[in-house]
């Protein structure tokens, strides 16, 4: 279907106009979740400057879950990847034990993890593992009182954030397992993904890539994407310690290209991050007027390439990014291009 | 490879890996999963708090155009996790929601709160917009033109952007036989 679609648009030009930069306007760099303000889109992300984040996790499980391993020691082992990505401060810590066991009692005090909760409507189809329910601060909310902590201090900052695993399927704690069995690492470190702030990953060797892939240790592109919430900088100075690749995909038209999967990949066989961070890609989605920012970029020679979101990942996998920017979804109907 | 890959999906299934980590389910599973399998449009949305306020629910009052399992009311309401409310966004990566006027062949579970509303099979699986192509054909799609499916351990990917309505309503029709 990709190379019909490719056929279709063959005289479509995509120009591409990329420059390594070191201290680039900043954007999104990555996925982040987006949520619409007047300002603009801002990212979800937690005001770890202002509150202390935990997670609190119900105990509760029922035969549905296998293994040896304690749930309890599987979340510190999901999390801990997430909270110790190099050159971002992360500090996401273990909260007390709840047993509230419904979404619907989980209150704004809490950070809910659940094997029991039933009351989440998928619940009752077993094709759904998991779901992370966030919620953020839009503009109109900001100094406001935190439940959590503090004031809301920004559009787009988290104050909660839930995660329910499904009770009608089978995890194994222990590590991979025969389907229809998950191995509840793998699906709980692409949640806890969710849960700091990140959307999906065009990226397929990254851990927020929507399909499960077995994977628990992060992917370069993943480390970029909590380096952008919350590096040194934070989003609004994301070039501050790594590099950043900036540029504008157009058409043939010179029209900007919306939503294009932009992503920058290594030509050397350089490590810059210890194991057993991967390495891989690292990505950016383009904006409205077609230009983007790929932000967390270790020194490298990069190759960058543009193209639809066409799958692998399409733009249902981020359906909360264009209407952040009032777009509806971006073409898929030109060729992919390396430079 | 891939075309054949896309082929086959075309055939056997209908699946879409959105949000949050899923499993691909076929028409058909979809349509057994099923209490009723309608054909709709969206005429009203809104957003509110569950009686605890810990839940936002976007809810969507559906036109029934057509029946192709159940015996639907002619106006439904489908109701969705997340949502926008007193400053508040939640949100489940990845959920799509409806847009006034959007037509939509969904396969609906009555809610298992017992309040009236109808949930979307497999979260967002059961979701398919329906448009017509430029060819004129009637196309609906799950809102995921490829499709990332999780098979035990491997993860598999499948070509394939739609099909045709007609396709559907017959795999449907020749399910719930």
């Amino acid at each position: 279907m990709r190379s019909t679609v490719a056929a279709l648009a063959a005289s479509a030009l995509l120009l591409l106009a990329a420059a390594l930069l070191f201290h680039a306007t900043p954007a999104q760099s990555y996925v982040p979740s987006l949520s619409a303000s007047a300002s603009g889109p801002q990212p979800s992300r937690w005001n770890l400057a202002a509150q202390s984040v935990q997670w609190n996790l119900n105990k509760t499980i029922k035969t549905n879950i296998q293994g040896t391993r304690s749930v309890e020691q599987v979340m510190l082992d999901s999390f801990a990847p997430w909270t110790s990505v190099p050159n971002a401060s992360l500090a996401i810590t273990e909260g007390a034990t709840t047993t509230v066991s419904s979404e619907a009692a989980s209150t704004a005090t809490i950070n809910l993890i659940c094997f029991v909760c039933t009351d989440a409507d998928f619940s009752k189809d077993s094709s759904t593992l998991a779901v992370t329910l966030t919620t953020a601060a839009d503009a109109s909310s900001v100094g406001r009182p935190n439940p959590q902590g503090g004031t809301i201090q920004f559009a787009g900052q988290l104050m909660k954030a839930d995660i329910i695993f499904n009770p009608s399927v089978t995890f194994n704690t222990d590590g991979p397992c025969a389907s229809p069995c998950q191995e509840l690492q793998t699906v709980a470190t692409h949640e806890i993904g969710h849960f700091v702030g990140l959307s999906h990953s065009p990226v397929m060797r990254a851990v927020m890539f929507p399909a499960n892939g077995g994977a628990t240790a992060l992917a370069y592109d993943d480390v970029a994407g909590v380096d952008y919430l919350y590096g040194p900088g934070g989003p609004a100075n994301a070039c501050a310690s790594l590099g950043c690749i900036s540029g504008t995909v157009r058409n043939g038209l010179g029209a900007g290209v919306f939503e294009a999967h932009v992503f920058a990949e290594s030509t050397t066989a350089l490590q810059f991050y210890p194991s057993p961070i991967r390495k891989s890609p690292i990505g950016s989605v383009t904006r409205p007027d077609g230009t983007y920012i790929i932000t967390g970029l270790p020194a490298d020679s990069y190759v960058v390439t543009a193209e639809p979101l066409d799958g692998p990942m399409t733009a249902s996998d981020i359906s909360a990014y264009a209407p952040a920017y009032g777009q509806t979804t971006g073409p898929t109907n030109f060729t992919t291009r390396q430079h | 490879m891939k075309r054949l890959a896309g082929i086959a999906m075309l055939l056997a299934l209908a699946a879409v890996c959105g949000a949050t980590t899923v499993i691909p389910l076929s028409v058909e599973q979809l349509t057994a999963d099923a209490d009723e399998v309608v054909e709709a449009r969206a005429v009203r949305s809104w957003s509110a708090w569950n009686p605890q306020r810990t839940i936002i629910y976007t809810f969507t009052d559906f036109n029934v155009t057509s029946r192709l399992k159940g015996a639907s009311p002619d106006v439904i309401t489908v109701k969705q996790m997340g949502g926008h409310a007193d400053g508040l966004i939640q949100t489940i990566a990845g959920l799509r929601y409806f847009q006034d006027g959007e037509e939509a062949l969904l396969f609906l579970r009555r809610s298992a709160m017992n309040d009236g509303t109808r949930v979307i099979v497999g979260l967002m699986q059961g979701n398919f917009r329906v448009w017509t192509a430029r060819t004129g054909h009637r196309m609906a799609s799950n809102g995921v033109p490829h499709v990332n499916a999780v098979e035990g351990s491997q993860v598999r990917t499948y070509g394939g952007t739609s099909l045709e309505l007609d396709a559907i309503e017959a795999r449907v029709r020749k399910a719930v036989r």
